[in-house]
C-alpha cells in the first residue's frame, strides 16, 4: 500500500487546521452559509435532513487495519454507532455535529486519511477496482495512477470551483468493476509495447437526471501526457461548462451540446499552451508511488490449498471469492448485504472486527468496493475456512456478492435532503425476499440498484433492475428500469412504465425475475436476455 | 467586453492583498482591462498578451472561471500583473496566487464583512505548497520560492 | 404556497448540531414539532427564518405547510418528522459505551 511521507502528512494536517479555522469563522458569523457551503462541501460536509453528514475519502478503496479501526471508532464516538460505505469508495457518517467535525478530521489525519474533495464542484475522490493489484484479469495495477491523480487533484487551485462535480475512475483490468464509463473521466490503463503505462481516456459519463455512458476521447495516451491532457480537458470544461443551470453543468452536457469533436479540438488547442515543464516530475512521482505498491505485493506461496470445508463454506467461497493474480492466495468479499440489512452500512464493532481479521488473515489490508462491500485481498488459501467461520460470527459471511440480493442503495429520504422517496426500507424488504428466493433457487446473478431520487446516487440507471423512488402527489412511488449495466458494456436501463407503491415492489421484482428466468437461454445473463427479447415481455408480465 | 477605466476603479476605497499575504490600502491599481469571464472567449488571447495589468473579475464565490483564465494567460506567456476583483472569499486567496494571480483588489465592505483578521490570515492557515504547482506570476515566483512537493521529493529546482 | 395548506410552521437545522428545530410559541427554537408555533400567515414566518439565518443560529430555514390536524401536507416533511425508518443502533446519549478520545488517539 501507499504510505504517507512527511510531505503527505503535513499536507493533510495543514488542510485539517485550515478547515478548523473555517468552521470557527462560520460559527462566529464571519462566513455566511452561502460562502461556507462550498468550503464545507470541499471537505465532505453536507447538511442532511436530521444532522450534518461527513463523507470521508477512502482513496481507490484501500484501507489498512489501523485506518478501518479508526473509522469504526469515529462511528461510535461521533455518530450513532455506524457508517455507510458508498459506491464511490467513501464512508459517510450521518449524525455528525459541526462542532465535532474538526476533531474527526484530526483523527483521520493521524492515520493518513482525510475528507478532501469528497464533495463540492471539484475533482472528487478518485476511484478504482476494489480488486486492484490482486485481480487475475489485471494488466496494470491502477492504484499508482489513482494515487498520482489524488496528489495532483488535491486542493487543485484552478479546479476547486468548477461548474459541477467531477468524478474520475481508473481501471487496469479487462473487466470493469468500477463503473468507469459512468464517470466524468474514465481512464483505462494498459501497458504499451515497452511495458510502460498508457491510458484510454473516456469522457462525459454520468448518471443523475441525464444519464450518459462515457465516450472515447483518446486512446493510448502515454503516462507523460496524462496530467497535461487532463489539465487541458478540465480547463476547457471549467471555462465552457454551463453555470446557468446546475442540471446542465456536468461535462456530459457540455459534450452533448458542443459535440465530442469540437471539444477534442478545444482541448488540443489548450494543450498546446500547457506548460509541460510543470509536469516534468509526474513520471518520476508515478514510479516512486508504483514502487511502494510493488513492494507491498506478496510473492507466490507453495503448499496452499483450499480446505474441503462444509457445503456452506464452499458456497460462500464460490460466490464471494475472486481468482487471485498470485498463487496461493484468494481475494474474498465481505458482504455488507446480509438478509434485511441496509446496503453499505457497517457498525463500529463490525469495522473493528474486519480490521482484526484483516490483520490476521489479509496482510492488514481491506478494500471498499463500488458495490458497497468490503474486500479482504490477501487471504492464504489454507486460512479460508477459519476466516469464513470468524466472519460468520460477525454476521458478515453472507454468500451473495454479485447476486441480485447484493443491492446497491443510497440513503434516500431517511437521511438525504434531496430525496423524493425512501430507499432503505425498499432495499430491506427486497433483501429479505430475494435472499429467500436465492435460498430456494441458488445464486441469481443479476444487479438491482435503488436511488431515492433522480440524482441516481444508488446507480439505478446502471442496474439490470433499477428502482427509482419518486414523489407522486405526496406519496412514494417506485419507477422501474430494466437492462442497465455498469461494466465494460455499460448501458443505461429503459424505464418499464408507471411506478409502483412500496408494498408492490417486492412482488414486481419477483415477477421480473420469473420472466427473465422463463425466457433465459443457456448461459445468458440478465442483460443478454433483455437485449434479445426487449422490454415487452417484462411489461406484459408486470402490468397485467 | 468591459473597459472600466482606471479612474473609475480608483474612486473606490479598497484593499490590496498581496501574494505575500500582506494586506494594505494603497491607491487602486492601474488596470488596462477588466476581464469578465463571459467576455473572455470573444476577446482572443493574443489581444491580451501585450497588456501590463489585467483585472480578473470574480462574479460569485462559486464561479472559478477566472482561475482558469489566469492559468491560460500565464501558460500563454502573459508577463503582466493579474489582479483579482469582485466577490472573493479570503479562502480563495490561495487559489488565486497558485493560479498565477499577483494580488487581489478588495472593496472595503467585503474586507470588513469577513474581518480584517481573516484577510490578513488568508495566506497563513492554508496549504501553501501543492504537490504540483504550475507557473506563478513572474513577480511572485521569486518571492515564493518554495518548489512544489513533487519537485522537493525529486530534488528538482522550480 | 402549498396546496391544502391550512397553516405553517417554521423549521430549520441548528447551525451547531444540525438537528431539525422548530420555531416555538416561546419565540425561540425548540426540538419538538409538538411545541411548534403554527401560523396561517406564512408572510410573518419567512422573514423570521431569514433573520435567524442571518444571525447564524440556524441553516436551511423553511416553512412546513400543515393541514387542519397539523399534519404536514408534504411527503418530505412527513418522513423527516418521523425520523429514520430503521432503528438506529445506538443513540447519541449512550456515550458511556463509546470509546474515549484517549482510545481513539491510542488506535491512531
Ligand atoms: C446527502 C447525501 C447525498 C447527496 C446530497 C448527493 C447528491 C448527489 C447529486 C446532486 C447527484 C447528481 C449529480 C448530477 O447529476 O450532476 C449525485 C450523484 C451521485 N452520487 Fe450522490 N449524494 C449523496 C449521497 C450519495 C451516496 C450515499 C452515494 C453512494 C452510495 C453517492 C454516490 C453518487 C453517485 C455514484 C452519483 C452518480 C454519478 C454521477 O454523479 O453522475 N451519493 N449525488
Ligand atoms: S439519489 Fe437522491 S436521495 Fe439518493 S443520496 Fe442521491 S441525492 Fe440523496
Amino acid at each position: 500500500m501507499y504510505a504517507y511521507d512527511q510531505y503527505d502528512q503535513a499536507f493533510v494536517e495543514q488542510r485539517a487546521a485550515e478547515f478548523r479555522e473555517q468552521i470557527e469563522r462560520r460559527l462566529s458569523g464571519a462566513l455566511s452559509e452561502d460562502e461556507f457551503k462550498p468550503l464545507r462541501l470541499q471537505n465532505g460536509l453536507y447538511l442532511q435532513l436530521h444532522a450534518y453528514m461527513l463523507r470521508v475519502a477512502i482513496p481507490y478503496g484501500a484501507l489498512n487495519a489501523r485506518q478501518l479501526r479508526v473509522l469504526g471508532d469515529l462511528a461510535d464516538r461521533y455518530d450513532k454507532g455506524y457508517g455507510h460505505f458508498t459506491t464511490r469508495q467513501n464512508i459517510q457518517y450521518n449524525w455528525t455535529k459541526l462542532s465535532d467535525v474538526a476533531d474527526m478530521i484530526d483523527a483521520l489525519a493521524s492515520v493518513q486519511m482525510h475528507a478532501i474533495q469528497t464533495s463540492g464542484n471539484c475533482i472528487r475522490n478518485v476511484t478504482t477496482d476494489a480488486y486492484a493489484g490482486v485481480a487475475g484479469d489485471e494488466w496494470l495495477d491502477p492504484r499508482p495512477s489513482a494515487e498520482l491523480l489524488r496528489q495532483w487533484s488535491s486542493l487543485h487551485p484552478e479546479f476547486a470551483f468548477l461548474p459541477r462535480k467531477f468524478k474520475i475512475a481508473v481501471l487496469g483490468a479487462a473487466q470493469d468493476r468500477a463503473a468507469m464509463k459512468f464517470h466524468d473521466i474514465g481512464l483505462w490503463a494498459k501497458l504499451d509495447a515497452d511495458g510502460q503505462p498508457q491510458y484510454d481516456i473516456w469522457v462525459g459519463g454520468g448518471q443523475g437526471r441525464t444519464p450518459r455512458v462515457a465516450r472515447l476521447f483518446q486512446e493510448a495516451v502515454p503516462l507523460a501526457d496524462l496530467l497535461p491532457t487532463l489539465d487541458a480537458m478540465l480547463r476547457v470544461y471549467n471555462l465552457a461548462g454551463r453555470r446557468d443551470n446546475k442540471y446542465k453543468a456536468r461535462i456530459k452536457i457540455l459534450i452533448d451540446e458542443m459535440g465530442i469533436e469540437p471539444y477534442r479540438l478545444a482541448v488540443v488547442e489548450e494543450l498546446a499552451r500547457v506548460d509541460r515543464d510543470a509536469f516534468a516530475t509526474a513520471v518520476g512521482e508515478y514510479q516512486r508511488i508504483a514502487a511502494q505498491f510493488e513492494t507491498a505485493q506478496r510473492p507466490a506461496l507453495q503448499g496452499q490449498k483450499v480446505p474441503e470445508g462444509s457445503p456452506e463454506f464452499r458456497a460462500w467461497l464460490q460466490q464471494n471469492g475472486l481468482t487471485h493474480k498470485v498463487n496461493g492466495y484468494a481475494a474474498v468479499s465481505v458482504s455488507l448485504k446480509t438478509k434485511g440489512a441496509i446496503p453499505g452500512d457497517a457498525s463500529g464493532a463490525q469495522m473493528r472486527a474486519v480490521a482484526d481479521l484483516a490483520e490476521r488473515y489479509s496482510a492488514g489490508e481491506i478494500r471498499v468496493s463500488h458495490r458497497q462491500n468490503l474486500v479482504l485481498p490477501w487471504v492464504k488459501l489454507n486460512d479460508l475456512e477459519t476466516l469464513y467461520h470468524a466472519l460468520l460470527e460477525q454476521d458478515l459471511a453472507e454468500a451473495n456478492v454479485g447476486l441480485v440480493s447484493d443491492i446497491i442503495a443510497c440513503p434516500g429520504l431517511d437521511y438525504c435532503a434531496l430525496a423524493t422517496a425512501r430507499s432503505i426500507p425498499v432495499a430491506q424488504a427486497l433483501s429479505l425476499r430475494l435472499r429467500e428466493r436465492e435460498r430456494r433457487q441458488g445464486p441469481i446473478e443479476a444487479s438491482l440498484n435503488i436511488s431515492g431520487c433522480i440524482n441516481a446516487c444508488g446507480h439505478h440507471h446502471a442496474a439490470n433492475i433499477g428502482i427509482l423512488g419518486l414523489n407522486r402527489s405526496e406519496s412514494e412511488t417506485y419507477q422501474i428500469s430494466l437492462g442497465g449495466r455498469a461494466d465494460e458494456g455499460a448501458k443505461v436501463g429503459d424505464i418499464l412504465g408507471p411506478g409502483f407503491s412500496q408494498d408492490q415492489v417486492p412482488d414486481v421484482v419477483e415477477t421480473l425475475l420469473d420472466t427473465w428466468q422463463s425466457l433465459r437461454e443457456d448461459g445468458e445473463d440478465f442483460s443478454q436476455t433483455y437485449d434479445r427479447v426487449g422490454k415487452q415481455p417484462f411489461k406484459e408480465a408486470v402490468y397485467v | 467586453m468591459s473597459d472600466l477605466s482606471v479612474n473609475e476603479t480608483s474612486s473606490l476605497l479598497g484593499w490590496r492583498l498581496d501574494a505575500s499575504g500582506a494586506l494594505s490600502q494603497p491607491p487602486a491599481p492601474t488596470l488596462d482591462l477588466l476581464l469578465e469571464p463571459d467576455a473572455a472567449e470573444d476577446l482572443g488571447l493574443d489581444n491580451l498578451l501585450h497588456l501590463s495589468a489585467i483585472g480578473l473579475v470574480f462574479k460569485t464565490p462559486h464561479d472559478g472561471r477566472s482561475f482558469s483564465l489566469a492559468r491560460r494567460l500565464r501558460n500563454a506567456g502573459f508577463q503582466g500583473q493579474l489582479i483579482g476583483l469582485g466577490r472573493l472569499m479570503p479562502d480563495q486567496a490561495r487559489h488565486s496566487v497558485q493560479s498565477g494571480l499577483d494580488a487581489l483588489w478588495l472593496e472595503d465592505d467585503l474586507v470588513q464583512r469577513h474581518g480584517i483578521r481573516a484577510w490578513q490570515n488568508a495566506l497563513n492557515v492554508v496549504v501553501g505548497s501543492l504537490y504540483n504547482q504550475q507557473r506563478l506570476s513572474a513577480e511572485v515566483a521569486p518571492r515564493l520560492a518554495a518548489p512544489d512537493i513533487w519537485r522537493r521529493r525529486h530534488n528538482k529546482a522550480a | 404556497m402549498a396546496r391544502n395548506a391550512h397553516a405553517y410552521a417554521l423549521s430549520a437545522n441548528d447551525l451547531l448540531t444540525g438537528e431539525q428545530v422548530f420555531w416555538s410559541h416561546q419565540g425561540r427554537w425548540c426540538l419538538s414539532f409538538e411545541d411548534a408555533l403554527f401560523s396561517t400567515e406564512p408572510q410573518n414566518l419567512t422573514p423570521l427564518g431569514n433573520a435567524e439565518e442571518a444571525a447564524n443560529r440556524v441553516v436551511g430555514a423553511a416553512l412546513i405547510p400543515v393541514d387542519e390536524n397539523r399534519r404536514p401536507v408534504e411527503l418530505r416533511d412527513q418522513r423527516r418528522l418521523q425520523g429514520v425508518s430503521v432503528a438506529v443502533r445506538t443513540t447519541a446519549s449512550e456515550a458511556a459505551s463509546r470509546p474515549s478520545a484517549a482510545t481513539l488517539a491510542q488506535a491512531a
